[in-house]
């Protein structure tokens, strides 16, 4: 179910009951969420070149902390979820995969904002322009994790407003679609999606998802920090870990090289045994 | 990848570029790290009490001798003449603040939970498990699952038992008399339909587990359900509500009056005043605490039970001398009153006009008769409140900037971090680790604002006694500091939803219902008046013209808050709908914004000392730390509609990352006070004698209680006295006093494998350390059993 549809259509219009209070006179003190780390134990990696790798092992979520959780009318929850920050150099592709430990244990769903060359995302502001959604949560305990930045639930996180993210370039979950009355007025759709309103910082957005796996494939990325949400999908599943991997997939001609060259090696590891 | 829907085929060349470690990972030591998730947990060093202005300051104060207060307190705390069958207030209070009794501790059903049946569940194994039954290990937990920590597993538990884990009490009975000598009362008794044994009556038993002491004096009310009211009115626990409350006041001009009491912040001496009137507790029905002064005033304090002479509080008033225990105080407690209180409320030369007991005494009452029940809530109060546990390894760890304590085991610096990451802190938030200690909680977070949240998560802590958040049912008022943490299904014990003897909720959240449509006059408690909604952690009402589900706005119609609106939590929530409004929407078949979550909710506790407070939760359920941690875990047994949504829940971490758990065991451990474990002052005490059950089991009882023949015999354990020093031995936990002795053939089989492994000289006998463990524990002259005998 490889998606891969862009969304050049505008914002999606905020539900008529989630709405925000502008000039609520709250100062943006970001850090409204904390970052999981990668392993090594920073909170922030590098995947510069093609063929870096970023990963991030034993991961954890709650099981509906993205998507379908019944209390928040289905919205993200983002301090049961996992956040993870990464800068990347300018690539032509970009592969972000979660993968449960348990696939039938655990229905990932991951989110990715640019958030640009200006620095890592700062993490935004809670309760930011007093938004709150039908559930009555504010953000970002509930948070759309689904619409362009701009939509109702995304203030806390949007440059310019509550924190510093420039685009949501995607989404992917594995669990179930929820196709109305959401927290935030999104809609959730199952399967990986474009969602970027231009071409500033991706020139292509794709996906799929599988029992236990969703991923995002970038391409044309342009250097700059992103910043990922990953969470559970399904709320009838009991829970696994994660694993998350972030590849800088290498030119083809580049992985020719190097085939080359290892064959070289080999070729002469014989020759010197023989 | 089986079961991949569309799985876009990976490229060779990136399969081979990780094949061959051209993988390169850089991780870069972000200099904006966030600080952890909420709350930070807060050493409780210097933590304010609150106040009770008038108690022992003011022109005019009601206790002019704190010190003999506080003597009058302990010894009436630790009395049996107290009860009307020997049961003292310490007799569930006895061990860390708490009851770790074994025997006869089952009540048949929750609380007030009327649709359930009052019949004991047999045991997990199928073993009969009934009145007088002594409660092993494997009976624990009440609700078990094929695997405890799996949130899907508890829509088919293998095992539920709405049995509450309380405490033997009274045989009860109907009062006629106090008794001239000895602990018992003239009563008329028999033997109770479902408290007995072969027809054979035994004590009854509290259908709610007795929460610690210690610490219990930063409660705003006490508890399970609040009941124990904030304000004291000096006659009843019922503070304000009770319009004919009040104390009698000799006024120096030959007249004496009955006046109201109204002290704040005295939740203590309300909730002293239950178990004495209380016929499952201590008493017989129908007795008063006046009867009670008449009962004891004459009376040497503790006179059959040994104090000693190095008690930190009764030592200067005992009879023993070093070397030579002996039972009693040198005093009355009619002397230790005039000396502790002032003379206003005591002074009044003649009898009569204060009422007069009940039954076949004929006597009027004296003014200190008729004010005993004032004298002695304020004097257990006074000594409840010297019981601070503040001195754990927590409390004096160092702390950094962000007060993340940094010199404990890594293990509990884990736990710590865990802790809050889980939401735990978010409920066991500030220095009680409760966000029932409004009023310290209120002044701390002034000085100690990380306490409370911060960037990711904040609390909103102010004074308010009643906020507004998500619960599972939806955006629900809750009084602060009271929680459903799914424990018990909806029709069990109703907990905060309850009433009061005169019809009033026991929450506030219930009364400021009634606020929003007008009707103050059915407001019974004046904080109810003074709550504001802009502090609530979720807006009751905004001013704004969007229809909203979960509050109120223009629509409908809403108004200004009638309080100042500075440093409001959520500014936009300074509104309030108006009275046409809100009645609207209580009146409706859909409301939704006038519904508390009182029902099903308890006391949030605190979790000092919590490792020698076992059994766990509200309806004692649980044994072990371990097991709460599952609880927690799998995100509690049930779908309440007052579960609080977003702190108990499946917590992955907790299930799946090996030592989780045990790293938050270790850091709840941490906040023991060794002076609580070796009970050094002030938490010492004078000897008790506890009924623990019936002698006999629960097949079958021995009769002819002294008190009654249609009573069985009592099972008598005593807990000797301890001095200011201390005891040698450290208390026992819940789980091992419950531990089953190891049987004959365990040892035999222990013993035989000791010999093999001796002869083999190497390689360490599996299950020997855990076998040790157990010998030291159970080892007469060790322990337990110093702490512990049979008479």
């Amino acid at each position: 179910m490889t998606m891969g549809r862009r969304h050049f259509g505008g914002l999606v219009a905020a539900c008529a009951a989630a709405f925000a209070l502008f000039g609520a006179a709250q100062a943006n003190a970001a850090g409204a969420i904390a970052f999981a780390t990668w392993d090594g134990g920073a909170t922030t990696a590098q995947v510069l070149a093609p063929g870096n790798v970023a990963v991030a092992t034993g991961g954890a979520a709650a099981p509906a902390s993205m998507a379908n959780n019944p209390a928040l009318n289905g919205s993200a929850w983002a301090h049961t979820g996992k956040w993870y920050s990464l800068e990347v150099g300018n690539l032509a592709e970009l592969q972000i995969e979660i993968a449960s430990q348990n696939p039938t244990g655990f229905a990932p769903g991951l989110s990715v904002w640019a958030i640009g060359n200006g620095g890592a995302f700062d993490g935004g502001t809670t309760s930011f322009g007093g938004e709150i959604s039908t559930a009555a949560f504010g953000t970002p305990h509930s948070f759309n994790a689904f619409g362009a930045l701009g939509s109702a639930g995304t203030l806390w996180m949007q440059d310019g407003q509550g924190g510093n993210a420039k685009e949501l370039l995607g989404y992917a979950i594995s669990g179930p679609s929820v196709l109305s009355s959401t927290g935030w007025g999104e809609t959730i759709l199952n399967g990986a999606h474009d969602m970027r309103l231009s071409n500033a910082y991706a020139t292509g957005v794709s996906g799929s998802i599988g029992t236990g796996i969703a991923s995002l494939t970038l391409t044309g990325v342009e250097a700059g920090w992103l910043a990922i949400y990953v969470g559970g999908t399904d709320p009838s599943l009991s829970g696994s870990l994660f694993d998350v991997t972030v590849s800088a997939v290498p030119e083809p001609g580049t992985a020719l090289l190097l085939g080359l060259g290892l064959s070289g090696l080999a070729l002469r590891g014989r020759a010197a045994k023989s | 990848m089986q079961g991949m829907q569309g799985l876009r085929p990976v490229s060779r060349a990136f399969e081979l570029g990780s094949a061959i470690a051209l993988a390169l990972v850089v991780a870069l030591a972000s200099s904006a790290a966030r600080a952890h998730f909420g709350p930070v947990p807060v050493s409780l060093v210097g933590a304010p009490v609150p106040p009770v202005p008038g108690l022992l300051d003011g022109p005019d104060p009601i206790v002019v001798d704190p010190s003999a207060a506080v003597a009058l307190g302990k010894a009436l705390f630790w009395d049996m003449n107290v009860g009307s069958d020997g049961m003292a207030c310490a007799s569930c209070h006895f061990h860390a603040g708490a009851d770790f009794r074994t025997k006869n501790q089952l009540a048949p059903r929750g609380k007030g939970a009327l649709v359930h049946a009052p019949v004991f569940e047999n045991a997990p194994n199928g073993a009969p498990r009934g009145p007088n039954a002594t409660l092993l290990l494997e009976h624990f937990p009440f609700f078990q699952t094929a695997d405890p920590l799996d949130p899907l597993s508890v829509y088919a538990p293998t095992y539920v038992s709405d049995d509450v884990v309380g405490s033997g009490g009274s045989f009860g009975g109907a009062f006629d008399d106090v008794s001239g000598s000895g602990s018992n009362d003239a009563c008329a008794r028999s033997a109770d339909a479902t408290f007995q044994v072969g027809g054979t009556g035994i004590r009854r038993v509290e259908p709610r587990n007795a929460p610690t002491i210690i610490n219990a004096v930063f409660n705003h009310r006490n508890l399970w359900d609040g009941a124990a009211n904030n304000v004291f009115n000096g006659s009843s626990p019922w503070g304000d509500r009770d319009p004919d409350a009040g104390v009698w006041v000799d006024t120096g001009a030959g007249t004496v009056v009955k006046q109201r009491l109204a002290l704040v912040n005295s939740s203590l001496a309300s909730q002293a005043l239950m178990p004495p009137m209380n016929d499952v507790e201590m008493a017989c029905n129908g007795r008063s605490l006046a009867d009670l002064g008449r009962k004891l005033a004459d009376r040497a304090p503790l006179e059959a039970q040994k104090v000693r002479w190095d008690d930190g509080v009764l030592g200067p008033l005992a009879n023993s001398t070093p070397g030579q225990l002996q039972n009693g105080l040198a005093t009355t407690y009619q002397a230790l009153v005039m000396q502790a209180f002032a003379p206003r409320f005591w002074s009044w030369p003649t009898a009569g006009g204060f009422g007069a007991p009940a039954g076949s005494d004929p006597e009027p009452y004296t003014q200190l008769e008729a004010n005993f029940p004032m004298f002695f809530g304020l004097a257990i109060q006074l000594y409840e409140a010297t019981l601070v546990s503040d001195q754990s390894p927590f409390d004096l760890s160092a702390k950094d900037a962000e007060g993340i304590p940094t010199d404990l085991s890594p293990e509990v610096q884990t736990g710590f971090t865990a802790f809050r990451t889980g939401h735990c802190a978010l409920c066991h938030i500030g220095p009680l680790l409760t966000p029932a200690a409004v009023e310290t909680n209120a002044e701390m977070v002034h000085t100690n604002p990380l306490a409370f949240g911060n960037e990711t998560y904040v609390i909103s802590t102010t004074r308010n006694v009643l906020t507004r958040t998500s619960l599972l049912a939806g955006a629900r008022l809750i009084d602060t500091g009271f929680a459903s943490n799914g424990l018990v299904p909806d029709d069990g014990d109703p907990g905060l939803g309850g009433l009061d003897p005169f019809g009033n909720p026991l929450s506030f959240a219930e009364q400021f219902l009634q606020l929003l449509v007008g009707n103050t006059a059915a407001i019974a408690d004046a904080p109810v008046l003074e709550v504001r909604p802009c502090d609530f952690d979720l807006d009751l009402a905004r001013d704004t013209p969007i229809v909203h589900p979960a509050f109120f706005t223009q629509a409908e119609g809403v108004q200004p808050q009638s309080q100042p609106t500075d440093g409001c939590y959520l500014p936009s929530g300074a509104f309030v709908p108006t009275p046409t409004a809100a009645a609207a929407e209580l009146a409706s078949p859909t409301n939704a914004k006038m519904k508390t979550g009182a029902a099903g909710s308890f006391k949030i506790p605190t979790l000092r000392n919590v490792e020698l407070t076992g059994p766990y939760m509200h309806n004692g359920s649980m044994a072990t730390l371990e097991q709460v941690l599952e609880f927690y875990t799998r995100g509690g047994n049930y779908d309440t509609l007052a579960k609080q949504f977003g702190t108990v829940f499946p917590q992955v971490e907790l299930r799946f990352i090996p030592g989780e758990r045990e790293s938050v065991i270790a850091f709840l451990k941490s906040l023991t006070d060794e002076r609580v474990r070796y009970e050094r002052a002030p938490f010492d005490h004078p000897e008790l004698r506890v009924p623990n059950g019936q002698v006999g089991d629960a097949a079958s009882v021995v009769d002819g209680n002294p008190i009654d023949t249609a009573l069985a015999a009592d099972d008598w354990l005593v807990v000797p006295a301890v001095g200011a020093g201390g005891r040698p031995y450290p208390l026992a936990t819940f789980e091992e006093h419950v531990t089953p002795e190891p049987g004959i053939g365990v040892l035999l089989a222990a013993g035989v494998a000791g010999i093999a492994a001796m002869a083999r000289r190497s390689r360490p006998i599996p299950g020997s350390r855990p076998l040790l463990r157990r010998e030291r524990r159970r080892c007469p002259g060790l322990s337990r059993a110093s702490a512990f005998e049979r008479t």
